[in-house]
Order: C-alpha cells, then sequence, then structure tokens
C-alpha cells in the first residue's frame, strides 16, 4: 500500500481497514499525546465489524482503551469486549514470566523463578529483555498463538517503539545462536512479511509533527523493516462554518460569529498543512486517514463510533460534505 | 518559586490563573508531564524567563519536536550532547539535547579504575545495548547530565524537561532501578562463575541456570554477570563522588512544574502524578494546563443568528440556508462549550485539591510557538516576574 501502487479500493477508510483486516499484526505508532489509543481502538473496532478475531493488545497504564471499547478495565489477561474483539495491557513482568513458561514448559516454575526477587531484579538488568518479552508476547499472540486472527499491538511512544522492535535484530547480530536467537530471527522474518505486519502511523495536522512522521515511517522500514501501510491524520478541527464579512462584529451575533471564525481558521490551517505535505511526497504518497477534531474528547464507545464513521480517506475531498449550499461571492 | 496573588485572566489574556515567580533558591527545576502536552515548550519557556532575567541558565530537552529544535537552534549540524546558544533581549539561554549514549560514555570514562578498562567497557557489546534498550536508562543519563551541570557550577539554574515516561514512578524510581541492577547479588554469583551456591536465592542453582539459559543462552548470561559487575563499580564511583541521584530529586533547591492538558482525563492523570511527587518529598512549584480553551462565545438564540446571518447575506450578495448554517454554527458553539467546560471543571479540581499551589492556565496558541519571540511571550505570561 505505500508503494504507490493502491488501488481504487483504498481510497476509502472502509477500503483501508479492509486491507488491514487481511493482517496478522498492525502496529499503531506515534509521539506521545496524537492519540495512538484512540487509532488502535478504532481500528480493533473496524476490524471486528469485518468478522475478524481481534486482541487490541496496550502498554499503556491506564485503562482508557477499556473505556472507549466500553469495559471496565484492563488487566494483564484477554479480555472480551464483544463477539470477536478482546483487549489486553501487556506488561514486561507478566509477558517474561509467560515466556519462561514457554520455554520451561511449566508455568509453576516459571513462576518460581522469575517471581523471585532477585532473580526478577536480575532480570531488569538484561538490556531489552522488558521490550523483547512485550513484542514478543504480542509477536507470539499475532502469529503462534493461534486465538486471533489479527493483533493490533499499541505500543510505545516513537522513539522508544523503534528501540523495542529493533530488539529482535539486535539479539540476531549481538548473541550466540541460542534459543533466543531462534526465535528473534523468526520475528523478524514476520515483520518483514508486508503482507502480515502494518504499522499505521499517527499524528497530528501540524508542519512539523507531520514531516517527523515521514521520518518515523522512514526509520520504521530501514532499521526494522517494518512497512507502513497508512497514516492516521488525527484531530482535524472543522472548516464548515461560512464566513459572512458583513455580519456585523459589534452586534449580538459578532461575537459568537467572530469566534467560530477563529476554529474554523484553525481547521483551514490544518487543512493547508495536510495539503502541502502531501504534496510534498509526490508519488510516494501513503495512504492517508484524516480524523476530526473531538472537542468533546474520546471518552466512550458512543465516541469512538462516531470518530469511524468519521474517518475520511485524504483524496476523499472535505469539500461538499456539509449539508447546506453555498452560492456566489463570499470566503 | 512562590505563589504570588492570584490574579484573574483578563479579557483579552486568555492564559492566566495563578502566576508564580522563580525564587532564587531553586538550582534546578524539572518539567514533567505525560508526553504531548507541552512539556518541552513549557521548558523551554520558563528557562529563557531565567536566562533574560539574568540567570545563567541551562534547558536540556529530550527528543525535542523539530519545531522547537529550530526555534532553539539546536536542529542544526551540532550533535546532541553538545551546549547551543540561544540569544533573546541581550541574554544568552544554554540549550542541550541530551544524548543518552554519550551521558553515559562520560560516566565510564570519568569513573573506571582506569582508563584501559574504560576503553574496554565502552567497546563492550552488553554496555552498547544497555545503553539504549534498558529501561530507565534515558531517565537515569537525564538525571546524571543534570547532576554533571551542577558539578560544573556555570549554570544558576538548570531546567530539565523530562523523559516521557508514562507514569510519575517510573521517572523517579530510575536512579535506583539503575543501580540496583548493576548491584544485584544474582550478578555478583553469575560473574563468579558459579563459586556461591544459589540457595540464598531460595532456589536450586541448577533450575535457576536452567531458566536462564533458556531465555539467553548461558555465555550471554555469564558476560552480562561480569558486565554487570564492572559497571556496578562505576557507578558506584560516580554516585560516591556526585552523590545519589534521587537525593537530587528531593534537594530543597530542586522544584517541579507539573505540565498537562486541560482535559477531564489529563487532569485525573495530573492528580495521580501530583500525589505521588507529593509522597516523595518532591517540591511543587507549579501546575500548568497547556492548551487551555475556555472562551465560550455567547448564543444570542436561533432566531437572532438567522436574522443576522440572512441580513449579511442580502450584503453580500449570496444566496444561503440560514437555517442550516445556524444549525451548524449552535453545534459547534456547544461543542466548544462542552471542551471549555472540561477544562474549566479540571483547573478547578486541580485547585480545590491543591489550595497552595500555582496553577496556571494556558490559551492554545494557534499556530503553536515556533520562534524564540514566541516562546518569551508565554513564558512572560506565565512568569511575570523573576527575583535574583
Amino acid at each position: 500500500m505505500s508503494d504507490g501502487a493502491a488501488g481504487p479500493a483504498e481510497y476509502t477508510a472502509a477500503g483501508m481497514f479492509d486491507e488491514l483486516a487481511r493482517r496478522s499484526f498492525v502496529i499503531v505508532s506515534g509521539k506521545g499525546g496524537v492519540g495512538r489509543t484512540t487509532v488502535a481502538a478504532l481500528c480493533g473496532l473496524a476490524l471486528a465489524e469485518r468478522g475478524r478475531r481481534v486482541l487490541v493488545a496496550t502498554t499503556g497504564h491506564d485503562d482508557r482503551l477499556a473505556w472507549m471499547l466500553g469495559g471496565e478495565a484492563l488487566t494483564d489477561q484477554p479480555v472480551r469486549i464483544d463477539r470477536g474483539l478482546f483487549i489486553q495491557r501487556l506488561s514486561a513482568p507478566a509477558c517474561v514470566r509467560e515466556y519462561g513458561a514457554l520455554v520451561l514448559h511449566s508455568s509453576r516454575l516459571s513462576t518460581a523463578v522469575f517471581d523471585n526477587r532477585v532473580v526478577s531484579r536480575l532480570m531488569r538488568a538484561i538490556p531489552g529483555l522488558d521490550d523483547f518479552s512485550l513484542v514478543g508476547k504480542a509477536w507470539h499472540d499475532a502469529f503462534r498463538g493461534g486465538d486471533y486472527d489479527t493483533v493490533i499491538f499499541d505500543g510505545p511512544a516513537t522513539g522508544h517503539l523503534l528501540y523495542a522492535l529493533g530488539v529482535p535484530r539486535a539479539i540476531r547480530e549481538t548473541i550466540a545462536p541460542g534459543p533466543l536467537t531462534r526465535e528473534a530471527e523468526l520475528m523478524c522474518q514476520h515483520f518483514e512479511d508486508r503482507s502480515r505486519t502494518a504499522a499505521l502511523l499517527v499524528g497530528l495536522p501540524e508542519r512539523w509533527p507531520l514531516t517527523e512522521l515521514d521520518e518515523l515511517g522512514l526509520a520504521l522500514e530501514e532499521q526494522v523493516g517494518i512497512g507502513v501501510a497508512a497514516v492516521v491524520v488525527n484531530g482535524l478541527w472543522p472548516t464548515d462554518v461560512p464566513v459572512l464579512e458583513q455580519i456585523d462584529p459589534d452586534g449580538p451575533v459578532g461575537e459568537v460569529a467572530e469566534a467560530l471564525a477563529q476554529v474554523c481558521n484553525t481547521g483551514r490551517r490544518h487543512d493547508a498543512e495536510l495539503a502541502a505535505w502531501a504534496r510534498a511526497q509526490g508519488t510516494g504518497r501513503r495512504t492517508t486517514l484524516t480524523l476530526p477534531w473531538r472537542f468533546e474528547g474520546v471518552g466512550d464507545r458512543q465516541a469512538l463510533l462516531e470518530l469511524l464513521a468519521a474517518a475520511q480517506c485524504l483524496t476523499t475531498s472535505r469539500e461538499g460534505t456539509a449539508g447546506y449550499a453555498v452560492t456566489g461571492g463570499g470566503a | 518559586m512562590t505563589m504570588t496573588p492570584s490574579t484573574p485572566p483578563s479579557g483579552s489574556t486568555p492564559s492566566g490563573g495563578a502566576v508564580v515567580d522563580l525564587a532564587p533558591t531553586r538550582r534546578v527545576e524539572l518539567v514533567v508531564g505525560p508526553g504531548g502536552v507541552g512539556k518541552t515548550t513549557v521548558a523551554a519557556a520558563l528557562a529563557l524567563r531565567a536566562a533574560v532575567a539574568g540567570r545563567r541558565t541551562v534547558v536540556v530537552t529530550i527528543d525535542p519536536s523539530r519545531r522547537l529544535a529550530q526555534a532553539l537552534g539546536v536542529d542544526g549540524d551540532k550533535p546532541a550532547g553538545t551546549i547551543v546558544q540561544v540569544e533573546h533581549a541581550g541574554a544568552i539561554l544554554d540549550c542541550l539535547v541530551l544524548d543518552t549514549q554519550r551521558t553515559f560514555d562520560t560516566i565510564v570514562r570519568t569513573h573506571s579504575p582506569s582508563a584501559q578498562a574504560g576503553e574496554a567497557m565502552l567497546a563492550n557489546p552488553i554496555y552498547r545495548a544497555m545503553v539504549r534498550y534498558l529501561g530507565g536508562a534515558l531517565e537515569y543519563a537525564a538525571i546524571a547530565q543534570v547532576h554533571m551541570l551542577a558539578a560544573a557550577g556555570q549554570h544558576d539554574l538548570i531546567v530539565l524537561d523530562t523523559p516521557p515516561t508514562a507514569n510519575a514512578i517510573e521517572f523517579l524510581e530510575a536512579p535506583a532501578q539503575i543501580s540496583e541492577v548493576a548491584n544485584n547479588p544474582a550478578a555478583k554469583f553469575l560473574s563468579q562463575s558459579g563459586g556461591i551456591g544459589m540457595r540464598f536465592l531460595g532456589l536450586g542453582s541448577g533450575l535457576m541456570l536452567k531458566a536462564l539459559e533458556a531465555i539467553g543462552g548461558g555465555a550471554f548470561i555469564g558476560d552480562l554477570g561480569r558486565f554487570l559487575g564492572d559497571f556496578g563499580q562505576v557507578l558506584g564511583e560516580f554516585q560516591r563522588r556526585a552523590g545519589a541521584l534521587a537525593g537530587l530529586l528531593t534537594s530543597p533547591s530542586t522544584g517541579v512544574v507539573l505540565t498537562t492538558s486541560a482535559t477531564d482525563f489529563s487532569v485525573r492523570e495530573a492528580l495521580a502524578f501530583l500525589a505521588v511527587l507529593a509522597q516523595r518529598g518532591l517540591r511543587i512549584d507549579a501546575v500548568v494546563l497547556n492548551r487551555f480553551d475556555s472562551q465560550v462565545p455567547r448564543w444570542p438564540g436561533d432566531a437572532a443568528v438567522e436574522a443576522a446571518l440572512g441580513a449579511a447575506a442580502t450584503r453580500e450578495g449570496m444566496t444561503v440556508d440560514v437555517k442550516a448554517i445556524a444549525l451548524r454554527m449552535a453545534q459547534l458553539r456547544g461543542a466548544v462549550e462542552r471542551q471549555a467546560n472540561s477544562a474549566q471543571r479540571g483547573a478547578t479540581e486541580l485547585r480545590a485539591r491543591w489550595p497552595t499551589t500555582p496553577v496556571c492556565t494556558v490559551a492554545r496558541m494557534d499556530p503553536p510557538p515556533t520562534s524564540v519571540d514566541e516562546l518569551y511571550a508565554l513564558a512572560s505570561a506565565l512568569w511575570p516576574t523573576v527575583r535574583r
């Protein structure tokens, strides 16, 4: 999808989710505060709607993912939200213990070893083990566990994620061949398989954040071999209140007209930043999905469904979507 | 910083709430908060304000956005880990982008038992991996960097833009965590090639080694043990000379500015963050609520809006569906109002729970600040006075 050979089906949000639904492992990435968890939840809903058995696994510390999808709280165990949609929190100690149970063929032994205070401290001293166990757990569920069709990984923010995904390669390159390197090699192969693993990048409609998103996409492709399926630009402010210049600024309607014009100016600036970014990408342009800014936040499932319904592909014009006609002059 | 009587926000300056001034006793200011809330912007603004007020100031940032890096001039060909100077109003602000590896390399070079031992450690693949991949390494390096700057004595104030940890505890515990891994009894056992039994761990040594070999391979675990032994000595020497890093956080000359966005959810997170900070003995100087949208335009009524729209359209020679536009305006105004209410609720709750802490609000800036001048305008609103 990222190589410019996009078919017409991809020029809609639904087409993009159809495309993602064919993957086993979807990695949601972006800087802090851009809405990664929201996008992961959105993607989970969209894929479950398509009949996929989906796990949304987050490394976040709060329960927002659960609230958004209509659940109570997140735990170390997968929780079913509805038919095919599951959520889970991935925490490093639990993942290390689970990995230990796999290699020791006994969860009792694994618990005895890894819950030991001194051993758990040593485990924390192994560089990359925490990240490796988190990524490894998500990878295991996506490719070997057999419980899910797709695992959506809501991992750490940009820089940290690159490190975490780079651990298998680092292991392959620095450690003597053994059980760990075999696992790492397999992980690398699965990550590099564009038909099974895809990244979904999330960013904001501002100039530099979009540029940084391009850099993240390149880094993912070059440093860890993961292909970018699409870019989600989150939080576009609205543009659809017409500016009527003849409204008396000192009249009773002046204040609200001015305030909403300001809001729409921000929206138009967002559109302009997005358009400039898209132009700069030229033919190498990535499939891009836009999500509107929600003034009231995304606090529950209803909000998420509304957001999903409002998702648009960048190639679909935002013009003409409002339910009123404006003719003649004006802005 | 100390609190000054709070001034109500005036109609023309949307930023406001309590205002704070920098107390001369502060040598280190930690700017903390979740990712994506403008923490680096607030840290840079605070540092710039102090610099213009005549204090020799350095701001240490971690992975600044390109926008800010350009504003601060740290985006050029200068490598991370070197100080870049920004000039504003005749004052100089030192800016340093944290380079984790360089910080650890400096510690290793300075505190190894010999130059040869130092070079050997720098070349150790486990060391290279540790600097990149060990949880807590970035946080440790940030605090160590502040220590080094403090020891160098070139600055009156060091502002640290803290790493965007998922929660407060991660940042606060990082120094202890890194020191602890280096002094781990299991590592000592491993480095001595199994000479001591593992009974004190409450485990059979056979089981322990089987588990570790399954995880990492026997050779790797032995190398790791030897490395941790050597690295523990280096860190021990660094901390013996610098004083415990954890002590820096709770020192009376260290203050904290918590930055967050003004939504119900962020405020709930911030309250939990503040509780942990206070419990650990850190001094909270201010809370900055960023992107605080509090202005709600009055709705003059559907009829008045439709009439005004109709009249304006006629004057402009346009035909418009005034009812549809008025409806959309009402919807959007409602959304703006809900956003403002959420921000207000957050600010009110913060002030109620932390009555003696200044809670400052910063209006959303659109577009976000991209120049030193804009940063300084933000800084002046937040810190009107700085005492020398």
